[in-house]
């Protein structure tokens, strides 16, 4: 009876779609538990190269991180050395000191901070103001324009900065004279506006039932009381995404603060940091560790910033990609 | 319905010479295009009768003469758009007479599509003429408007008055100026009574255009209006931006930095071709596949594992919360001469300062491919969490190995993340710029000394844009060109191999 149940196999040739599979238990000469373990061993060795693979990556992903932050650490003797080092001989906080007292780290750190500021609450007023009249309100003339501010999506933004120079410098903003607050509004205004932000939050506004709308009607609110009170409320994680993304935006401005202004007291963080010649007075060689420190200054306030609001920012960055 | 259509495709093609299928194709790319040169042509047209007329109302002011426009500017661009909008007339024409030859051999009706080209072309068959008009009315209304205001505002106020006896009006005399009056509205309606909220109150509700009131300004301002001065500039002559003078249109621009002629002064432009094409185009190339294959082989490998999911994806988004500059230095410093890549790899290669052009393209090509994974990882990981696991178990069952399972499943279900990725690179990767100054300080790989042997299109754009305003302006639609034909080529592709 043994011996039988043995020798009976499960054909599947007549059944697989590939037609190339037969499934015989018999002619292996393995028992079930033989191939469990077997199959049990190879998924483990996939996992182990699936995570070895993935690994390597990271570790090539954070790399230059961990190699800012210990050349930042080092001596200039130790960075230009022959044999490099993967860990300071000597941990010393000097270039900090040096870096602060000589980068103007206050100066573009406070210039930085204003502009975003305004250009987010800029930003964010005009977006909610648009994505309520896109998402809630009807009239004539709504879908043409909204059409119109999708196209511009299109456009690459270099065909505007070109006019928009000229526009800036007509205004008086730019060009001899230009006094801070001349360089904030022009570092300010033309992005007050954002076309994909209008977009996303009025995805978001479409979403809200209509029955919260006409609830507030017949409750005798007025439109723009229901933007405020219910509307914007609701679409908090999404505010809350297009302010980090803005604040992150402007940290990493670089073009359109250098172009707009004369005097470098007058620009942000990014043209500071490559703008400063970082070399020792003496020699005239130039200073890695100074370099290096002046990055970790300006890149630990984001990474502050991500760990806080790393929900946020995911999410705003990959909503883009699901509605496409 | 379905076999005539191919029957007719069957006798098309037997017939020889066009068939109907290639002439709609044809005739459907001849309307984009006139569409697109319509909106062109009259955005210039407008702009440059707004300055025109800005000229005239002066002159008026001036007390001269009111001058016929008659200027060069004026010529030599009606010319050029009555030859192209002709030529493409006498195209559509010869399509629509050919279509219905087809037509008539195959003793078939016209179907709808053939009647509304045939609309189309009657319509914007006469668009020069349509131009001229608008530009006509214009100019008579704008001349029309100020003779009124110069005429007095004293008789505008008394025919007013007479003719609107129901208001209650008035005119100060002092400032010029109406004074109306309006009567409350007279229906109300009655209290305690909601019906149709939504469609009263939401409907033809004027107040949306004042909620979007300072977009639309600012948007006017610094995104449609921008767009078509650039296209103006592009195409000026002798363009000075500060005082926005020029001498009419031409095409010198687009000629000047393709290096094809020579400036009046003997200028010659290399730059733009011999550096800011190819490397754009390399770039492109080479960071798009690297960065998209990277970005997939590392999702999928994530969505795999059971464990650290969460954590080992914070990780690989990191680089996107970084300065871009602040990293480029880091990279400068990890691929210096005495830098650690080096000392890893035993060489004394010059990567970054005083390297080669095709040197130094490594680093940088790296540093892009490292900055631009996260975003990728993002989206396609997005994508595979809500891919059907059915598939899988699927494949399981007919034993289809690894490789066949990530090609023939995984990327066909993950197409559309894939496709979006691949247009928003292509486009970023076109606009490089960041990325160059962080590494290499400069346009080149000595700086801001030396050749600037690593520019881009968009580097030459910023490069020149306060000195040669024209020159950037036509690089900056050139770019714009690009990028359309690179987007709408991969629209085409991804018409037969995304599956939504």
């Amino acid at each position: 009876m043994a011996k039988q149940a043995s020798k009976t196999y499960i054909d599947f040739a007549s059944t697989s779609v590939n037609g190339d599979i037969v499934l015989s238990l018999e002619e292996s000469g393995r028992t079930t538990e033989a191939i469990h373990r077997g199959e049990k061993i190879s998924r483990g060795i996939t996992t182990f190269l699936t995570y070895l693979f993935i690994l390597i990556l990271a570790l090539a992903m954070i790399f230059p991180f961990y190699w800012m932050l210990i050349t930042s650490l080092k001596q200039n003797d130790e960075i230009l050395a022959t044999t490099q080092t993967f860990f300071p001989r000597i941990v010393m906080w000097s270039n900090y000191v040096h870096v602060l007292q000589v980068f103007r780290f206050g100066t573009y750190m406070r210039n930085t901070i204003v502009v975003a500021i305004f250009s987010t609450i800029g930003t964010l007023l005009t977006t909610i103001l648009a994505a309520f009249a896109f998402a809630r309100l009807k009239f004539a003339g709504r879908d043409a324009v909204f059409a119109i501010f999708l196209m511009t999506m299109m456009i690459p933004g270099e065909m505007m900065v070109i006019s928009n120079y000229i526009t800036v410098a007509s205004f008086g903003w730019v060009g001899e004279g230009q006094t801070l607050t001349d360089a904030y509004l022009a570092e300010i205004v033309p992005f007050i506006v954002s076309v994909f932000y209008i977009y996303l939050l009025r995805q978001n506004f479409k979403q809200i039932p209509n029955e919260l709308y006409l609830a507030a009607k017949v409750d005798g609110k007025s439109d723009w009381s229901f933007l405020w009170k219910v509307m914007v409320p609701l679409a908090a994680p999404t505010l809350i995404s297009i302010t980090i993304l803005k604040f992150m935006g402007t940290w990493n401005a670089y073009i359109w603060p250098n172009l707009v202004t004369t005097n470098s007291d007058y620009r942000l963080i990014s043209n500071g940091l490559r703008g400063s010649a970082f070399v020792d007075v003496d020699s005239g060689v130039t200073e890695y560790g100074y370099q290096m420190a002046a990055t970790v200054l300006v890149t630990v306030p984001l990474f502050l910033l991500f760990v806080f609001f790393r929900k946020y920012i995911m999410r705003g960055v990959g909503r883009a990609g699901i509605k496409g | 319905m379905e076999s005539i259509e191919k029957t007719t495709q069957n006798q098309g093609s037997q017939t020889g010479g066009l068939s109907r299928r290639v002439l709609q194709k044809v005739g459907k790319i001849e309307l984009w295009v006139r569409y697109a040169l319509g909106v062109i042509f009259l955005g210039v047209f407008l702009y440059a009768n707004i300055s025109l007329n800005q000229k005239t109302a002066h002159d008026l002011a001036q007390a001269v003469p009111v001058p016929t426009p008659d200027e060069p500017l004026y010529q030599e661009t009606l010319l050029w758009s009555f030859l192209l909008l002709l030529a493409l007339d006498v195209l559509a024409l010869y399509l629509l007479y050919k279509e219905q030859s087809v037509y008539r051999s195959e003793k078939m009706h016209p179907d709808g599509r053939f009647l509304a080209r045939a609309i189309v072309l009657c319509l914007c068959g006469c668009s020069p003429i349509g131009v001229l008009c608008i530009i006509y009315y214009i100019q008579q209304k704008r001349l029309l408007a100020f003779q009124t205001a110069q005429d007095g505002q004293n008789e505008a106020a008394k025919m007013f008055r007479e003719e609107r006896p129901s208001y209650v009006a008035g005119y100060d005399e002092a400032n010029h100026r109406m004074i109306r009056l309006v009567a409350p509205k007279k229906h109300r309606a009655a209290p305690y009574q909601v019906r149709g909220i939504e469609d009263v109150v939401a409907k033809n509700n004027w107040k949306g255009w004042l909620y979007l009131a300072p977009v639309i300004v600012l948007v006017a301002v610094f995104l449609i209006y921008p767009l078509i001065n650039t296209v103006f500039i592009a195409f000026a002559k002798n363009y000075q931006y500060a005082s926005g003078a020029f001498d009419g249109l031409t095409l010198r621009n687009f000629t000047y930095i393709l290096g094809l002629t020579t400036k009046a002064n003997g200028a010659h432009e290399t730059y733009f071709i011999s550096y800011a094409i190819p490397n754009t185009f390399v770039l492109t190339f080479v960071t798009v596949a690297v960065s998209t294959l990277l970005a997939l082989f590392i999702s999928v490998a994530l969505n795999s594992i059971p464990k650290f999911q969460k954590f080992l994806q914070t990780v690989f988004f990191l680089p996107y919360v970084t300065n871009a500059i602040a990293v480029g230095m880091v990279f400068s410093v990890l691929f210096d001469d005495n830098g650690v890549i080096n000392y890893i790899f035993h060489s004394t290669t010059r990567w970054v300062y005083g390297a080669d052009q095709w040197v130094a393209m490594v680093p940088l090509c790296l540093y892009i491919v490292w900055g631009s994974i996260p975003f990728k990882i993002l989206i396609l990981l997005s994508g595979l969490q809500g891919v059907d696991k059915q598939y899988y178990q699927a494949a399981q069952i007919d034993s289809a190995s690894r490789h066949k399972v990530l090609w023939k499943i995984t990327v066909p279900l993950l197409s559309p993340q894939i496709l979006y990725i691949m247009i928003t690179s292509v486009i970023g990767a076109f606009k490089e710029y960041t990325h160059i100054v962080g590494l290499f300080n400069g346009p080149g790989t000595l700086g801001q000394a030396g050749t600037p042997n690593m520019e881009t299109i968009v580097y030459y754009i910023y490069q020149n844009l306060s000195t040669n305003t024209s020159e950037a302006a036509a690089a900056a639609v050139f770019l714009f060109v690009i990028i359309l034909i690179f987007t709408a080529i991969q629209f085409v592709v991804s018409k037969k191999r995304v599956h939504y």
